[in-house]
């Protein structure tokens, strides 16, 4: 087989492998300069309104509106004397989103995505209290929806639900008023943001036994004072900007995987596994890039989500597979490949990673398509379960890393035999040789280099992101995360474009196909020639001649 | 919001009245140390259910009577009635912590007994001390915390999304790109609000009243920085099922106590300072560190706390309680000034180990306990 790439010049390739760098590092500027911060973060303090009927009538509580005494009747403070009429069942955890700013009342956006809230209680040290406290929480959680052209009153309801959370908290100086440092918990997860205002109503009810004592999980809550609701949602620009670079390459992917099925059809033999591989990974990243996410700004499809998560699982299953498969082909030791099943060590190792991914995916983020603020995380063996999903991901993200990194050391080992030894061989059967050595360390370079740039700029990512301080959001123009996140995501579709071009079957050489049979020969030889008699090399080398 | 709904305007007509003659009595004791944290005071005035967005159409005069502002910071109170009650409450927020923590203290951050009128420390503010650095200080402080815990409660509407350049496309912009965090326009709007009266009136450059206005914007900024710098960050991951490949972090304010603590700790290690001609505060001894922007400077010593003394505004620490056994501040030898101490035994029944149960009332216990008592000769 001929790929494209052995028949392109030194020049071309340079050119070639220049255009993409320019394309990467345009994106990677659109990413940073044109795009937000991919989300954004609201914090709301919840306001604390008396409910007269202890819940028994269902009713929604806003503390803003025309009506708002009415419909919320505030208690400023639950450590103060008026608070001590009430119980616990009295009080509602009000938060309306967005918050009003500039005197505008804001609206959410459909270009968010999605809405995610996390539930941080402010619970102070109280005399003699414990360094750490774990307990369980129990919230009556409810969620509606209002729309602009909507009455003020017409909350409608998205879901109710009770929860359980694992409150987990700690202190660093045990002093009088001091705070809890309490770990956020995940209160509530919404895959598409399809309204414009949105009403969160919660509870921590208690019950009382016969003899008027509370009882029940909330009792152990201790001093709690306030209730903060942190509200995540994907920034439109940030939408906007990406969709846009998914809704370019989808025609550009589209080409290339076209255009090479269209070479694999014109060879005279059937595709082999590389090229059917590599024909999938075409497919998969098709598949991420096909931008139906358009369709959540005109219909409400909360599955999106979830969706884009299985999208990505998929195009990083093939990705992996591809690479186990690429390196397995590169081999030139004289084990017979050519099928799938020669790699199901390897192959199983990927898809069991990324199956209890997706199961995990789909207990948490599937499920919450029927109920907003289930998480797996919230009972202890939904807890154990999640993590042993993750523990099985890793250890089989872990075995298939060493087997690919195992799998590279023993081809460039290989290579760098096989090379010493090329200069005993005839003209034209080293020249075939050096053009598959090239390929292979092509493809690795590139590999490498991707592989290493996503992960650095990850990491600095989500460095940068946790330090940064008040004060510094001004800082120069460049929103880095956007950057990357745009950024790699353009990378890994120059990369398989690239794939596609430069390792599709090339028709100017249409002799060369001929010499197909041979060079598989010539491969699987390679390793018995270099060390067995000089007949043997002769007897392979009238062969390769006669072709 | 809506400005409308006349029951409420009606009530408002009624509280205003009361107010404006509350005020209208309280005038008489206006004072000449003119400070705005008197403003704490009036908390239960700017009414805890009012709607006060109706204030803005209420009345002008409602400014100008709130005793204590200077004119620039009436300017400000009558573009942002509504941010008035949480500038109280930021103004009681500082004292009372102020007062925590200078319990142990000669000079306890007392406010004058009679905390109706705009008095609240007394005279003692007049001089550039160490005690004035860290009132104006924590006040700014107050202010900036109270500011951006309302913005977050929604209960201010006209906080500002501080990336929004031009008001009129804000919707566009939040939808764009979202609204930066609370904190930075409470600072904003605490520097605009404490920072007005120090840049009214322009004394000649290297007088003893400009170098007391640039002293009060020194510590007025380390005020509002001490919050800002006690955020603590806090992030979620929210990526590829719930991974961290997308991460989003926020930052959580402290409760004001532990910024208070923080600011305590600059008030031990002030700077002092003097203007040279130019008027910019130099540090006065050789070998000293320029003060951070964090750091607390002030001009003057600390008059004698010991003694009373009306024209320093010391209240003196005559019947003050102080510890036997401490050596600290709180001792009897330091807080009495060597004058002795007076020892009192009683038995007293009080309750004890409060605890706070949810919701809402606290478990005490009774204890029966003998308290000796050491106050001050």
């Amino acid at each position: 087989m001929a790929a494209f790439i052995d028949t392109m010049s030194t020049k071309k390739l340079v050119a070639f492998g220049l255009l993409l760098l320019a394309l990467q590092i345009v994106f990677f500027v659109i990413g940073g300069t044109i795009a937000p911060s991919p989300s954004n973060v609201a914090s709301i303090l919840s306001t604390k309104c008396i409910d007269n009927d202890k819940g028994k009538i269902d009713r929604w509580f806003y503390p803003r509106g025309s009506d708002k005494n009415k419909t919320c009747k505030v208690l400023h403070d639950l450590n103060s004397p008026d608070a001590e009429r009430y119980s616990a069942n009295n009080i509602v955890f009000a938060a309306q989103f967005p918050l009003p700013r500039d005197g505008f009342n804001l609206t959410m956006s459909r270009w968010f995505q999605y809405s995610l809230g996390v539930l941080h209680p402010e619970i102070s040290y109280q005399d003699n209290g414990e360094e750490d406290f774990k307990t369980e929480l129990e919230i009556h959680a409810r969620i509606g929806y209002r729309n602009r052209e909507d009455p003020e009153d017409a909350w409608k309801e998205i879901d109710r639900s009770v929860e359980t959370r694992q409150l987990d908290c700690n202190i660093e100086e045990k002093h009088q008023d001091y705070l809890y440092n309490c770990s956020p918990m995940a209160l509530y997860e919404l895959g598409g943001v399809h309204h414009d205002f949105y009403l969160l109503n919660l509870r921590l009810p208690v019950t009382y036994s016969s003899d008027g004592t509370p009882i029940g999980k909330n009792v152990n809550l201790g001093k709690l004072l306030d209730l903060w609701i942190i509200e995540i949602h994907q920034n439109g620009g940030y939408t906007r900007v990406f969709w846009s670079v998914k809704t370019v390459f989808f025609p550009l992917v589209l080409a290339g995987v076209v255009w090479f099925w269209h070479r694999i059809q014109q060879l005279a033999r059937p595709p082999k596994l590389m090229e059917k591989m590599l024909f999938t990974l075409g497919l998969g990243l098709l598949l991420l890039d096909t931008p139906i996410e358009w369709f959540s700004l005109g219909f409400n499809f909360p599955a999106m989500l979830l969706l884009s998560d299985i999208r990505q699982g998929l195009f990083y299953t093939i990705l992996f597979a591809f690479w186990i498969i690429f390196a397995g082909e590169y081999q030139m030791d004289d084990v017979a490949r050519g099928t799938l099943s020669t790699y199901w060590k390897h192959l199983s190792a990927v898809a069991a990673c990324c199956i209890s991914l997706f199961v995990f995916d789909m207990c948490e983020r599937g499920v919450q398509l029927t109920n907003v603020f289930y998480s797996i995380w919230s009972t202890t063996t939904g807890s154990i379960l999640a993590k042993g999903f993750l523990i099985t991901a890793m250890c089989c993200a872990c075995i298939y890393f060493f087997f690919l990194t195992y799998m590279v050391i023993i081809a460039v080992r290989n290579m760098w035999d096989k090379r010493k030894k090329l200069d005993k061989f005839q003209e034209k059967t080293r020249k075939r040789y050096q053009v598959i050595i090239f390929r292979f360390q092509f493809l690795l370079l590139m590999t490498l280099l991707c592989a290493a740039f996503t992960i650095i700029a990850f990491i600095i990512a989500q460095v940068g992101e946790s330090s940064i301080k008040w004060g510094d959001e001004d800082r120069a123009g460049l929103e880095y995360t956007s950057a990357v996140n745009v950024g790699v995501f353009a990378m890994w579709n120059l990369y398989v474009t690239a794939l596609l071009v430069l390792y599709s079957p090339s028709s100017k050489h249409e002799s060369l196909i001929n010499d197909e049979q041979s060079e598989d020969v010539a491969m699987s030889r390679l390793d018995l020639h270099a060390t067995t008699t000089t007949s043997e090399v002769t007897e392979f080398l009238q062969k390769v001649a006669e072709d | 919001m809506e400005r409308s709904s006349k029951d409420h305007s009606s009530l408002w007509k009624l509280r205003l009245l009361l107010f404006i003659v509350f005020f209208s009595l309280v005038e008489q004791c206006r004072g000449q140390y003119g400070s705005w944290w008197s403003i704490a005071s009036k908390t239960e005035f700017l009414g805890a259910n009012a709607q006060l967005s109706l204030l803005g159409s209420a009345s002008l005069n409602f400014c100008s009577r709130l005793e204590g502002l200077s004119k620039g910071q009436e300017r400000i109170c009558s573009l942002h009635q509504d941010h008035m009650m949480p500038v109280a409450q930021g103004a009681g927020l500082a004292i009372k912590e102020c007062q925590s923590q200078f319990r142990n203290r000669r000079w306890n951050c007392s406010a004058v007994s009679d905390n109706k009128t705009d008095r609240i420390f007394g005279p003692v503010m007049k001089i550039g001390s160490r005690e004035t650095a860290f009132v104006n200080a924590i006040s700014a402080a107050g202010v900036t915390y109270a500011i951006s815990r309302s913005c977050r409660e929604g209960e201010i509407s006209t906080c500002s999304c501080s990336r929004a350049e031009k008001p009129k496309r804000l919707p566009e912009e939040w939808a764009w790109g979202g609204c930066g965090d609370n904190v930075r326009y409470g600072y904003e709007f605490a520097k605009s609000f404490t920072d007005t009266r120090e840049k009214e009136v322009r004394p000649k450059k290297g007088s003893p009243a400009q170098a007391r206005a640039s002293m009060n914007l020194f510590n007025n900024q380390a005020g509002r920085m001490a919050v800002y710098k006690a955020a603590k960050p806090a992030c979620k991951c929210h990526g590829v099922s719930g991974s961290c490949s997308l991460r989003t972090c926020w930052q959580q304010l402290p409760p004001f106590r532990e910024i208070g603590k923080k600011i305590k700790l600059r008030y031990d290690a002030a700077t002092k300072m003097a203007v040279d001609k130019r008027g910019n505060l130099q540090v006065t001894e050789a070998g000293y560190k320029k003060p951070s922007s964090l750091d607390l400077v002030y001009l003057e010593e600390s008059p004698d706390y010991c003694v009373y003394n009306k024209k320093t505004g010391s209240l003196g620490t005559k019947d003050r309680r102080c510890n036997p056994l401490s050596q600290g501040t709180d001792g009897c030898e330091i807080m009495c000034c060597g004058r002795g101490f007076n020892t009192k035994k009683e038995v007293v029944r009080e309750q004890c180990d409060c605890k706070f149960q949810w919701c809402c009332y606290v478990v005490c216990k009774t204890c029966e306990r003998t308290l000796e008592t050491h106050t001050c000769k």
